[in-house]
């Protein structure tokens, strides 16, 4: 009796996990693969057309465009949060007196917090050429008005958009991975007479490695995902110049009813963020400390 | 030697004051955008869309707050938010838990094989599932209702593996000193390894709740009426309606979502911030 109870544990344990992971995650992922071989709007009758909604790939402009936006973008936001988390971590990690420390965390962190919609409303009536604070201050920089949001400068400034909005999660991350450094390395370098730059780069970058490759990876899947910004700012304007791919997926199967060719875009986000993350995991073995 | 030691002295200074000029920019910059939307939303009709910005009001206005609370169904979307952030949350928990504890606990013909497909999971985005996922709601006649946001939030790949790992560093000494008392393996998850596991449960609740209640990609899609929606897709739909006057009542809403947000952060900044270190998980 009792061993029979044994063996039924198991699977009464994972009974809801096993049940909720094939509806909501192997089904649709069979079924992602299975829309791109047809051609469907939701009202006509379905039609398999084989590879055809893959050729469509290669021949699309929009395509082209919108997956060069994302590369651009997301090259950006790996850069700019790796370099800026890295820099701002460096510059708080001193003795700093406890309420300027919370003032800064509360700072730098809370449009994390915020959600995207709030955040592109936020930037897009501060981005706003006739009253808006930012389109104001940029003009003292010498950006005539409206240019931050024209199609020379705009994806620019949803890379800048997405930095305010997520650096405070690679600055807290960065930070707790230098601070995990021990204390008596960094003194035993100081009474060798390494200091500053010395210090920096033999002891504190080496030994961050494992947090900044822990944000180039979650940055990479963020950025190259990124869909709100453009939907709610831009609507991917002007003229495509900040069409992102989540978008232009949204836009051919909830806008086009091309589910179809829907499908395929989806399956190539799917198939760029794994084979980027295992290649990222691939090449952390030759910079990540530890790895 | 005391000239050296003046020049490192000199430029330990310099370069003390180099970190507090690159903190207080980036303070002042990451500030100044929600400061003016909070702002604006308080000036009076004279003073609000100034160019230059009046930063330092004459006096406060708050009309544009009562007339986007009677205007916008924020009251409803907020109670949409909140339903639909605590069934994903707590059906995530749940159901992670209960895996977890068979990963880390029992033993059973490929457990590891298992595990690692249920892993995998996580490399599988919403954007990828939305279509498919979509057409199946569609069809149960479900578009518009709130199970399709709270449904398919209640997997966690995530959660299934920091749970296990958590459980896995509970002494196996509690469970088999129970395991001698006759404790069967629902009264050991029960009674030893879910009170044991309150930190690990509360930070991953706090990442499940605030992906949850930040979702727009997926709301946005399943939900079409107004006062359905939660408050991100509520908020994003009021945009392009044109007007200055609008555009005060929408600022007024979005400040309605930050201030309270606010609040709840300043007071606990350390343990949401730790939370979503650990958890680590982009939302």
């Amino acid at each position: 009796m009792r061993q029979k109870q044994g063996r039924l544990a198991p699977f009464l344990f994972l009974s809801p996990a096993i049940l909720f992971f094939s509806l909501f995650i192997v089904f649709p992922l069979f079924g992602a693969f299975g829309y791109s071989f047809i051609t469907w709007d939701f009202f006509t009758k379905p039609k398999f057309v084989g590879l055809d909604n893959y050729e469509k790939l290669f021949k699309d402009d929009v395509a082209l465009k919108a997956i060069t936006n994302t590369f651009i973008f997301t090259f950006a936001s790996i850069v700019t949060h790796v370099g800026l988390g890295l820099l701002l971590a460096v510059a708080v990690n001193r003795k700093i007196p406890r309420f300027f420390a919370y003032i800064i965390r509360t700072t730098i962190f809370f449009p994390f917090l915020l959600s995207w919609a709030a955040a592109s409303l936020i930037w897009s009536f501060g981005l706003d050429p006739t009253f808006g604070v930012i389109d104001y201050y940029a003009g003292k920089l010498g950006f005539p008005q409206a240019t931050l949001l024209s199609s020379t400068w705009a994806l620019l400034t949803l890379i800048i958009i997405d930095l305010w909005k997520t650096l405070g999660f690679a600055f807290i991350v960065i930070l707790a991975g230098i601070q995990t450094i021990p204390s008596d390395i960094n003194e035993a370098a100081r009474v060798d007479g390494a200091g500053g730059w010395r210090l920096f780069w033999n002891i504190t970058f080496p030994l961050c490695t494992p947090a900044l490759f822990f944000v180039s990876v979650t940055a990479f899947i963020g950025a190259f995902q990124i869909f709100e910004p453009m939907y709610i700012m831009t609507r991917g304007g002007p003229n495509n110049s900040t069409l992102s791919m989540v978008q232009y997926l949204h836009s051919t199967a909830f806008r086009n009813f091309d589910i179809g060719y829907g499908a395929v875009l989806s399956v190539v986000i799917f198939l760029v963020v794994l084979v980027v993350t295992i290649a990222q995991f691939r090449l952390a073995k030759r910079w990540v400390h530890e790895a | 030697m005391p000239a050296t030691k003046a020049k490192k002295n000199y430029r330990l200074i310099a370069s003390e004051q180099a970190a507090n000029v690159t903190i207080a920019i980036f303070c002042v910059l990451w500030i100044m955008p929600i400061a003016w939307l909070v702002l604006t939303s308080v000036l009076n009709a004279d003073e609000r869309f100034r160019i230059p910005p009046k930063w330092i009001p004459s006096n406060l206005d708050f009309s544009s707050y009562t007339r986007a609370w009677e205007l916008f169904p924020i009251a409803e979307q907020f109670a949409n938010s909140l339903k639909i952030a605590v069934i994903s949350t707590l059906g995530a928990l749940i159901i992670s838990a209960l895996a977890a504890y068979a990963f880390a606990r029992l033993q059973f013909f490929g457990r590891e094989t298992l595990f690692i497909i249920l892993l995998a999971g996580l490399m599988v985005p919403p954007q990828l599932t939305v279509i498919p996922s979509f057409i199946a709601f569609k069809n149960l006649g479900l578009i518009d209702n709130h199970a399709a946001l709270f449904l398919p939030a209640m997997i966690s790949p995530i959660g299934i593996f920091l749970l296990r790992q958590f459980f896995r560093s509970i002494p196996k000494e509690l469970d088999e000193s129970a395991k001698i008392d006759g404790a069967g393996p629902f009264r050991i998850f029960f009674q030893i390894i879910l009170p044991l596991s309150k930190p690990a449960l509360s930070a991953l609740a706090v990442v499940l709740f605030i992906a949850s209640w930040n979702d727009f990609f997926w709301a946005n899609i399943f939900i079409s009426t107004s006062n359905k929606m939660t408050l991100p897709v509520g908020i994003a739909s009021l945009v392009g309606t044109g007007g200055n006057t609008n555009v005060t009542l929408i600022m007024a809403s979005v400040s309605m979502q930050i201030i309270p947000l606010l609040l709840i952060f300043l007071f606990t900044q350390r343990f949401l911030i730790q939370s979503i270190a650990s958890v680590g998980i982009r939302g």
